[in-house]
């Protein structure tokens, strides 16, 4: 009886059986978890890295063609378009919409219609001279097409224009 | 020198090491972005930032690593006391 009494009270001294098979303790166990966590983003970091590396090896070797020409269409007579108006037309495809108009400056410029926001169709404002996306306000410069205000961060493709003998042809298009 | 020291110090550690993975998670959809809309000038740059970001992230964690060796060296001193944690 004062046998077990003494065993009684070393077992308890000694703390629960399990912690001899287990001997880490809480501490410790998140100092290891915090550890390998910094470990894991360090890891992620250094993937991030080479995604990075990735794409800018991609954007130095791999260049799109600036436009990809696939068919000459006559569009207009030049004098069809005049300052601060706009034309509506539908390139390559019947699905494609596109709008063509003369700048402020007098020269012609064609685009697609399509928002690279969320393809909305845009409208050409005169008063200003940019294109207005309806749909959240945004806005891109007619001389170019980049974006100048609202959500949109790209520009919108540019359909490449030729005028000879007073007509407008149509003979490629931005990729 | 404490376990919870080394937990304190790798939380820190974690969360500056985290935000600067933010910021180059960012850094990757940008050029991305930049790529598919043919304008690859932003490409170059955003590769090389995230190189920087990546060298403080090594840096951080180096410290870490020395604060970790010294841990380790403490817990084998300890009399009686057997590795337990990796």
């Amino acid at each position: 009886m004062e046998a077990g009494k003494d065993e009684k009270h070393v077992q308890e001294a000694r703390g629960p059986n399990w912690r001899e098979h287990f001997p880490v303790g809480t501490v410790d166990d998140q100092y290891v978890a915090r550890r390998e966590f910094a470990k894991s983003l360090t890891i992620g970091s250094a993937i991030l890295v080479l995604v990075n590396a990735a794409i800018a090896f991609v954007g130095r070797f791999v260049r799109r063609p600036a436009h990809m020409v696939t068919k000459e269409v006559k569009l207009a007579k030049a004098a069809d378009v005049p300052t601060g108006s706009s034309l509506l037309f539908r390139y390559p495809e019947e699905g494609d919409p596109c709008i063509l108009v003369r700048t402020k400056s007098g020269s012609l410029r064609a685009y697609s219609q399509v928002c690279t926001h969320l393809s909305c169709a845009v409208v050409h404002e005169p008063a200003e001279d940019t294109f207005l996306c309806p749909c959240h306000k945004g806005r891109f410069d007619v001389n170019d097409g980049r974006p100048v205000a609202g959500p949109p961060s790209r520009r919108l493709p540019r359909i490449w224009l030729e005028e000879r003998d007073g007509e407008v042809y149509v003979v490629g298009r931005d990729t | 020198m404490l376990s919870g020291q080394g937990s304190t110090l790798f939380a820190g550690l974690s969360a500056g090491i985290g935000i600067l993975v933010g910021i180059q998670l960012w850094l990757v959809s940008a050029a991305l972005e930049a790529l598919l809309s043919n304008e690859p000038s932003a490409v170059g740059p955003a590769f090389v930032v995230s190189i920087c970001l990546f060298a403080i992230n090594l840096g951080l964690f180096a410290h870490g690593r020395s604060f970790d060796k010294r841990w380790r060296a403490s817990r084998q001193k300890e009399p009686g006391r057997s590795e337990g944690a990796s």
